[in-house]
């Protein structure tokens, strides 16, 4: 049986894209989260207007912030939990 | 005074005016806020939604990393950051076997020893006490102090303030010489998380708030959520959208509302960065 409702797959990916944002630098990175939602779901028009108006506010950071201990991130995903998929 | 800091990350992006005046008043009141070295996020609802092990270890390893930088009390500007870690201080405190767990995840020391403030809480024991004297330009307006979800609930675990009609942001906002008003939305949820994925439910929720905030006649909705902030504020279109009319009233964060009253600089405050104007 699947857990998941069907209508709320756009929050899964959304979910997915955000775990896997941090996963890689151990902060989220709000642009590359946008990117890859996305990509996921292939909502490619949906806020495209938002983004310069957050840029010209400074709101968005073209570089994403990297921790230094990114391999101590990566490897609480690996060990949390394996039976969720992230 | 030094006091240990975790912003986030809204606070370094989105919502980067909300650390601005967090740690503008803070320096105005002589408080050293140091800022947890290479912390991580906390998950959010992502981890919260997706996998219960990962929505503990993250913070846990913030803790962790507090408690080895000698810190004891830590700032938590962020509503969902502080309902992430301090959520994960009461469950690795009941089960140990799950502390055991998240522990090996983290590959850190982990006590639990580091005490967790929300914005309120912080206000409330550094700056309040030492307000007096210092309101130099009263933040006269009617007001509608909205705390959202995170801030007050889970009670049994935050023990923060009343679940419902919760009062201590409106009484913090008494001190910087506002009026704040009664209203039906103090507690009601702005949709959070499903800005982006389901933006039209949070034009809806938002809406409703804002709408009962402008019928009562606020002229500012005073927060201290970067989440919620972010919906109230940026996602105006799709509110005024989903009330059939154009509302300006702007949502300031806590902290900027009492920087203004203190007399701090608009811009050191980042009321610039909103999407609607900050006119009060």
């Amino acid at each position: 049986m699947k857990k998941a409702n069907s209508k709320a797959k756009e929050i899964i990916a959304f979910h997915r894209s955000f775990l896997d944002s941090i996963k890689y630098t151990g902060r989220l990175y709000e642009i590359g989260l946008f990117v890859d939602y996305k990509a996921r779901t292939l909502r490619i028009l949906d806020d495209l207007a938002l983004a310069p108006k957050m840029m010209k506010r400074g709101k968005l950071n073209i570089i994403p912030e990297l921790i230094k201990d990114r391999s101590g991130v990566a490897a609480i995903f690996r060990k949390s939990n394996k039976k969720n998929k992230n | 005074m030094t006091l240990g800091f975790y912003p986030g990350c809204s606070l370094k992006g989105s919502s980067r005016e909300y650390a601005e005046s967090v740690l503008a008043l803070a320096k105005a009141f002589d408080i050293n806020l140091e800022e947890i070295t290479d912390w991580n996020c906390c998950g959010a609802t992502a981890a919260h939604n997706m996998n219960k092990e990962l929505s503990l270890a993250l913070p846990a390893r913030i803790l962790s990393l507090a408690e080895k930088q000698g810190l004891t009390e830590i700032v938590v500007p962020c509503a969902a950051c502080y309902s992430r870690l301090t959520v994960t201080k009461h469950e690795l405190a009941k089960d140990p076997a799950l502390k055991a767990v998240v522990t090996v995840a983290n590959d850190l020391e982990y006590t639990g020893s580091v005490n967790v403030l929300n914005i309120v809480q912080f206000l409330d024991k550094y700056i309040i006490p030492n307000l007096e004297g210092r309101v130099v330009k009263p933040f006269d307006h009617k007001v509608a102090c909205y705390y959202g979800c995170l801030l007050v609930r889970p009670h049994e675990i935050l023990n923060f303030d009343r679940e419902e009609d919760p009062q201590s942001l409106d009484v913090l906002m008494l001190k910087a010489g506002a009026t704040p008003i009664d209203w039906a939305f103090k507690t009601e949820c702005c949709g959070a998380g499903l800005s982006v994925s389901r933006t039209s439910s949070v034009g809806r929720l938002s809406g409703r708030i804002v709408g009962d905030a402008k019928d009562r006649g606020a002229e500012a909705i005073i927060v201290a959520c970067p989440m919620c902030h972010s919906n109230l504020d940026m996602r105006r279109d799709s509110i005024n959208s989903y009330l059939g009319e154009k509302v300006d009233i702007p949502v300031l964060y806590i902290t900027q509302a009492i920087g203004l009253a203190v007399g701090l600089d608009r811009k050191a405050l980042g009321l610039q960065r909103h999407f609607v104007k900050v006119t009060v």
